[in-house]
């Protein structure tokens, strides 16, 4: 029904929301399932598209919206989310490992705990590699805001790591 | 050579300048130990998250994706599972897409600042001038209201695509800013529930 274009611009997204799901709803069954909805939801209303923007933009105003409103569906149910765990090879310096462990901790709980907007424009750019100016079009803000954003929110992950006196961790590692 | 501002520094770490201006920072780093030690807390934050970020991808197991997973709609029952899935993604949205159905048919109510319990429902209305309001209501008044805008919304072709294509987005940001500092006074409270009993009755 639909032409081998559409297919792969499918797959060619589904990986960059299927990362944006976990890290925002930090489970991986809820990720599968809302991935899975989004790709679902964006099929069955491509007609809806209009072409003269990017399918990918389109693609992740659909994905944003279906996540929050995941999240939100969960928290209504109380469902209890488990935190990621990670999981670092036993190569190398242990006490290294151990402090790398301990600042991945730290940066986890960080962007966790960043305000809504901050954590989206972070996860944006890290985990679906977009630049701002891709974030801007999807978010419909101006590039100047995402990036003012996206500074606070590094600005609050130095800040922390300062506070702790855990800046220096160049030299040490 | 003024010193170097913390955004303009993130610029640099995120390639965002051009090639004249990052040799003007090189070479006022050379001379300045302020901007040096900030250059270098910097770096550390970046490369870092840079780690972090990498590490954490590689961890992710994500399954595999196949077009073929997509469920095609036949004739049949394309009106039925269409309906199903708009229900299902809107109505957790309902806050969001309440804005605007509300904007035509509530009253506004005044905002005040303080601090709101997180595990309650809210209802958020907008004004004509785009001043928003949220609003705490009980689960049941909330049941009746999302029946009440679930059908408006069904039954707009042109709401459904407006909700799809996301341009509810701004109203979820701003949502989401309010629900931290927005309280109701009581006689929003009571307001409300007139607003909610016409509705039952209507
Ligand atoms: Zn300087």
């Amino acid at each position: 029904m639909k032409s081998p274009e559409i297919n792969s611009l499918f797959e060619k997204n589904y990986k960059k929301i299927f990362r944006l799901a976990l890290k925002m709803l930090k489970n991986y069954e809820d990720a599968e399932d809302a991935t899975q909805n989004i790709m679902q939801l964006a099929y069955e209303n491509l007609d809806s598209f209009r072409w003269e923007a990017k399918f990918s933009t389109w693609l992740y105003r659909i994905a944003l919206n279906h996540i929050y409103s995941y999240s939100n569906k969960r928290k209504k149910q109380q469902k209890n989310v488990s935190k990621l765990n990670y999981s670092f090879p036993d190569s190398g310096n242990p006490e290294k490992r151990i402090y790398t462990e301990e600042l991945f901790k730290k940066l986890d709980e960080i962007i966790e705990d960043l305000p809504p907007k901050q954590k989206e424009i972070f996860l944006l750019r890290y985990y679906s590699n977009l630049t701002f100016k891709k974030i801007a079009k999807i978010l419909q803000k101006k590039v100047g805001t995402v990036k003012s954003s996206y500074f606070f929110a590094m600005k609050k992950i130095k800040e922390s790591f300062k506070k702790k006196d855990l800046l220096d961790f160049e030299e040490q590692l | 050579m003024k010193c170097i501002k913390d955004k303009e520094l993130m610029d640099y770490f995120n390639d965002e300048l051009n090639k004249t201006r990052k040799k003007e920072i090189a070479a006022h780093l050379d001379g300045c130990k302020k901007c040096r030690e900030k250059f270098r807390e910097w770096q550390a934050i970046f490369s870092l998250t840079k780690d972090y970020v990498e590490k954490d991808k590689e961890d992710m197991q994500i399954p595999d994706f196949n077009m073929s997973k997509l469920k095609t709609i036949s004739d049949e029952t394309a009106e039925d599972s269409s309906f199903s899935l708009m229900r299902y993604w809107i109505k957790p949205a309902i806050a969001v897409a309440a804005v605007v159905i509300l904007s035509l048919t509530f009253l506004f109510f005044p905002a005040k600042k303080d601090n709101l319990p997180s595990n309650d429902n809210f209802l958020v209305l907008q004004d004509d001038f785009m001043e928003t309001t949220v609003t705490q209501v009980d689960s049941i008044n909330i049941a009746y209201l999302e029946e009440a805008l679930l059908q408006e919304i069904y039954s707009d072709d042109e709401l459904r695509k407006q909700v799809l294509s996301g341009e509810f987005r701004d109203y979820y940001d701003i949502i989401m800013d309010d629900m931290r500092y927005n309280e109701l006074e009581d006689s929003d409270l009571e307001l409300l529930e007139k607003e909610l009993n016409k509705l039952k009755t209507s």
